[in-house]
């Protein structure tokens, strides 16, 4: 009987080593999937460093790079080279970066906490909040402001962008709210306000003066060749301190997706998770886009992407996604602005074809991993 | 660690679904609600759960009202597994069983979690299905995913509802003698919503039985389940057999 | 049974009435096409021209009401002193206060005019470009209500003078025309004969833009097939994007490595610039904006100061060769030495539209 026992026990204590084993080699892979995509950015943005319309290579690269980190050791750099890459290049590749991590990630969020795998930025009426506000801007400033307009218009503009982007998606679960917050009613909520600012666009497009229409149609467009280092200087820590908010509900997003009374009884307050992530992931993906203007499917796509490659556990989702967003919108700048140079390309032309028919493979592919609550 | 419940009402809007309710479970009783269709079984659980707060009447945890424990705390004493709904987005089984040590951790899983979740993913049978997806399983494993989940909570109240819906008699009487394990061995509380009567009488060591948000009868399976009763809150005729496999109840026809 | 009866019968009435007014309306049409041509052939005259298209159309003579959606033809009718027969204008048209027509009934917008309203004026002809904004097929809208659309484009450079004839050939003023096109031709001359024998070599390499992309950030810029291209060519200039076409969206790299010595920036805004334009505060602010962004700063052209602001509409089409002084001036200031533009200029606005030269046209930093 006693060895019967103990032998019972060690079987007991392998099985136990087993399921520890099952745990750590999962997360080890999931750290690699990490690792690879850290790679894979770096790469990622070096390509786009050293690659544009000009005929700036790697040597001007290393030159330029020189100069300023080391300036004892290197000549300094040729203006153009400079100008080039220090002006123009790292900056749109910065803004890239945070854009895509931005994007993404608040994608991520927004689907865990709503629920719902066709949640994103752009589905929940954000971006047509923040079009019409920058359609706003753009008319009726030129109008009102007249000369004033050429100095502080960009700012306007982007001000305005992000106050109807983030007050749409308030408005959105203010609307879902009163209805019981369930996922349907927040997306027809997002849709049919979409559709209203949509309305408004049209409306402003028609009466805009022939100057402003021009302004408009770009920044409807969107696109990152307007990066500057203050935008940078904005958006970086903004975002990374976003991310870094939303990655501590981590778990409590988790619990929230195995269904709403599930995470009450893990201790989740769900009224108060759902409106604090989705008040920072608002936060951040409108802040971006009021420098961006609209760029589609990166939210919405780069989340799926994660969710296959390193499963559901939003720990390692949200990081995941941000990488992966910000890989495939750097990828597609540096494209959008390569591949017919001198001439660009609108960045959300190449989202979108990637996109879409990704998007489409998704939905007849998705039973297996994403189901609709 | 007694778990009483005295006057409970509940009602959505002015619409009452409660009325009063008061019971008492002992650590190592298992109690099963019955009662027909719209009687407030659920509401009843629900409110255990705090998913729902009771307009009146206190529910008692351990000598302290449960309304008044923060959550995270009441999160380690009562576990909780509703009807299952449909899951959003697909996690592995282990990835589902980790989430009720929630309660238990901040961001990093230790030692102690990885402890707890192997033991319960031992005793719920699961460890073969660790890494599967959970829309992968069938109806009776992914009930053991989530009656795992819920005991990975280390609570010392264990809330079901409804556990053995679609399942198969093997997987009921499966998933039943472990959560009878878990009240008798481990001595905890284990509430559920059950509507098979035959599937109560075996396995509860009290029922309690609900008409139109009332409590209609309580106590053991023996004074609750006789024909006059059945017949008032069904409004079925029915026979009781006594045999030595155990308690039955056989309906014959509605009245 | 009953309810089928009543449906049917109401059925039947609209039915007829649907025939009823259907024929009213063809025999409306035709007849009005008929009394048309039985004037015609009666008694007034009519005429045939050649439009935009190169096809033939033929309309009343001398053309005594029309609706114009075309504001470069609003501006020709001007110049061959035909405004008595403008019975209606687009909103296009009311930006040109110097026209003189803004007292007219206005139709809506150029491109989606409101056809009751063009109606109710009961035009002979409608001037129309031959591709307007929206696509719409004002033809087909107003043919069959014996409204001719005369669609003349008056706006590119090379088929101006012929368009310009065939205008002024329906408006019975052929006098006034050749009178025109010979000072045109005469300033066209002045221009050629200022660049002559200009060296490949000597030509400036021209960075043109809009004011409005420009704030933006984004280098937008007029390559072939825009008429600010044709203005820079017509003044001597090589465009940098000229091996490209229409308004490429260009990289910011790319204009450094080019390193334009020009830089020509435009406006169609008619607050900041144009007739009725009078505070330079809005202009000052772009060249300041140039001078110190972080792409054009750089360039050749801003670090020796050569920018410049013109008005769009001087570039845009009708009044290419007028701005090709302006981009001439700038470009090659020994060659045209002792021109004023604005001499020009003025002469074209007081001498043809008979209106005082005012507001602002162009820009340079002091």
């Amino acid at each position: 009987m006693k060895v019967l026992a103990s032998k019972s026990n060690i079987a007991v204590s392998e099985r136990r080593r087993n399921i520890k084993e099952v745990y750590k080699t999962g997360i080890a892979k999931k750290i690699i999937v990490l690792l690879t995509l850290i790679v894979l950015l770096l790469v990622t943005a070096l390509s786009a460093l050293v690659v544009g319309a000009s005929s700036v290579g790697v040597k001007d690269v290393i030159k330029v790079v020189g100069a300023s980190l080391l300036p004892n050791y290197f000549a300094p750099a040729d203006a153009l080279a400079e100008a080039g890459i220090m002006g123009l290049r790292l900056p749109r590749i910065l803004l890239g970066i945070i854009t895509g991590i931005s994007l993404a990630g608040a994608g991520a969020v927004m689907q865990g906490i709503l629920r719902n795998p066709l949640v994103s930025p752009y589905t929940l009426g954000m971006s047509g909040g923040a079009s019409f506000g920058a359609a706003l801007a753009i008319v009726l400033g030129s109008s009102l402001l007249g000369a004033g307009f050429a100095t502080v218009g960009t700012f306007l503009v982007a001000g305005s962008a992000f106050l109807f982007g983030f007050s749409t998606m308030m408005l959105v679960y203010g609307i879902a709210k009163i209805k019981g917050t369930a996922p349907e009613t927040l997306i027809l909520a997002g849709v049919a306000l979409g559709y209203l600012f949509s309305a408004g666009v049209s409306a402003l497009k028609y009466i805009a003066p022939h100057e402003a229409l021009k302004d408009l149609v770009i920044w409807l467009m969107g696109g990152l060749w307007g990066a500057n280092w203050q935008q940078v200087g904005l958006l970086v820590p903004l975002v990374l301190l976003c991310m870094v908010f939303l990655m501590r509900f981590a778990w409590d997003i988790n619990a929230l997706a195995a269904g709403e009374e599930v995470a009450i009884n893990l201790g989740v307050n769900v009224k108060r998770l759902r409106l604090g992530t989705l008040i920072v992931a608002s936060l951040a993906a409108s802040a971006t886009v009021a420098f961006t203007g609209v760029i589609g499917f990166i939210g919405l796509v780069a989340p799926h992407i994660s969710r296959i490659l390193i499963g559901s556990d939003n720990r390692f989702l949200i990081p995941c996604s941000c990488l992966m967003g910000a890989v495939i919108l750097l990828a597609s700048d540096t494209l959008a602005r390569t591949v017919l140079a001198p001439a660009e390309i609108p960045v959300g032309i190449i989202t979108s074809l990637i996109g879409v028919p990704f998007f489409l493979y998704l939905l007849l592919k998705r039973r297996k991993h994403i189901t609709m609550s | 660690m007694e778990l009483f419940i005295e006057g409970v009402n509940f009602s959505y809007g002015s619409y009452p679904v409660l009325q009063s309710v008061s019971m008492e479970v002992k650590p190592g009783q298992v109690l099963s609600i019955i009662g027909p269709n719209g009687t407030g079984k659920s509401t009843l659980l629900r409110c255990l759960a705090q998913v729902l707060k009771p307009q009146g009447g206190k529910i008692i945890l351990d000598g302290r009202e449960i309304s008044k424990i923060n959550s995270r705390q009441l999160a380690k004493m009562m576990g909780y597994v509703p009807q299952a709904a449909g899951e959003a987005f697909s996690f592995t089984v282990l990835e589902t069983v980790l989430m009720g040590r929630k309660p238990h951790l901040t961001w990093g899983v230790g030692q102690k979690d990885l402890d707890v979740v192997a033991e319960v993913m031992r005793l719920m049978h699961l460890e073969e299905l660790a890494q599967r997806q959970l829309d992968e399983l069938s109806g009776g494993q992914k009930q053991r995913v989530f009656i795992a989940r819920a005991l990975a909570q280390q609570p010392q109240v264990l809330l079901l509802d409804e556990p053995t819906a679609s399942l198969d008699i093997r997987h009921q009487l499966e998933v039943l003698e472990l959560v009878g394990d878990f009240a008798h061995r481990q001595k905890g509380q284990v509430v559920m919503v059950l509507h098979d009567l035959n599937l109560a009488a075996r396995f509860s060591d009290l029922l309690l039985m609900l008409n139109d948000g009332r409590v209609f009868a309580a106590g053991s399976p023996r004074d609750v389940l006789n024909e006059a009763n059945i017949r008032a809150v069904y409004g079925v005729k029915a026979r009781i057999l006594n045999r030595a496999t155990g308690y039955y109840v056989i309906p014959l026809n509605p009245v | 049974m009953r309810r089928n009866k009543f449906f049917s019968i109401i059925f039947l009435l609209l039915m007829v009435m649907t025939v009823v007014t259907g024929c009213g309306q063809t025999s409306a049409g035709d007849k009005s096409s008929d009394t048309n041509s039985a004037e015609v052939s009666a008694d007034v005259n009519e005429i045939t021209i050649i439009d935009s298209l190169g096809e033939t159309i033929t309309v009343p003579y001398p053309l005594e009401r029309v609706v114009i959606l075309n504001s470069n033809a609003a501006e020709a009718v001007a110049i061959l002193g035909a405004q008595d027969a403008v019975v209606g204008i687009a909103d296009n048209t009311m930006d040109k206060t110097y026209l003189g027509l803004n007292d007219r009934p206005v139709v809506g917008k150029y491109s989606k005019p409101s056809y009751e309203k063009i109606l109710e004026l009961k035009p002979q002809a409608v001037l129309a470009y031959v591709k307007s904004y929206s696509d719409e097929d004002f033809s087909a809208k107003l043919e069959p209500l014996g409204i001719k659309v005369i669609k003349l484009d008056l706006f590119k450079p090379e088929a101006y003078d012929e368009e310009f004839r065939s205008l002024a050939k329906a408006l019975g003023k052929e006098e006034r025309a050749e009178a025109f096109l010979a000072w045109k031709k005469q300033q066209t001359d002045l221009l050629a004969k200022r660049l002559e024998g200009l060296e490949e070599e000597e030509r400036v390499r021209v960075f043109a833009m809009y004011t409005s992309h420009f704030a933006e950030g984004n280098y937008k810029t007029f390559a072939q097939g825009t008429s600010t291209h044709q203005g820079i060519e017509m003044a001597g200039g090589i465009n940098i994007a000229g091996e490209m076409e229409g308004y490429p969206q260009v990289n910011g790299e790319w204009v450094l490595e080019e390193n334009p010595e020009i830089f020509v920036l435009n406006t169609s805004g008619d607050a900041e610039m144009g007739y009725d334009a009078q505070d330079i505060t809005w202009s000052e602010n772009v060249i300041a904006n140039a001078l110190a962004d972080k792409v054009m700063g750089k360039t050749e052209a801003c670090q020796k100061g050569r920018v410049y602001l013109i008005y769009n509409r001087l570039l845009g089409g009708d009044k290419t060769y007028l701005g090709a002084f302006y981009l001439g001036k700038w470009f090659y200031p020994e060659r045209f030495a002792g021109i004023q533009p604005d001499t020009i200029l003025q002469e074209y606005f007081e001498e043809w539209l008979g209106a005082p030269l005012q507001g602002i046209w162009s820009y340079e930093a002091p």
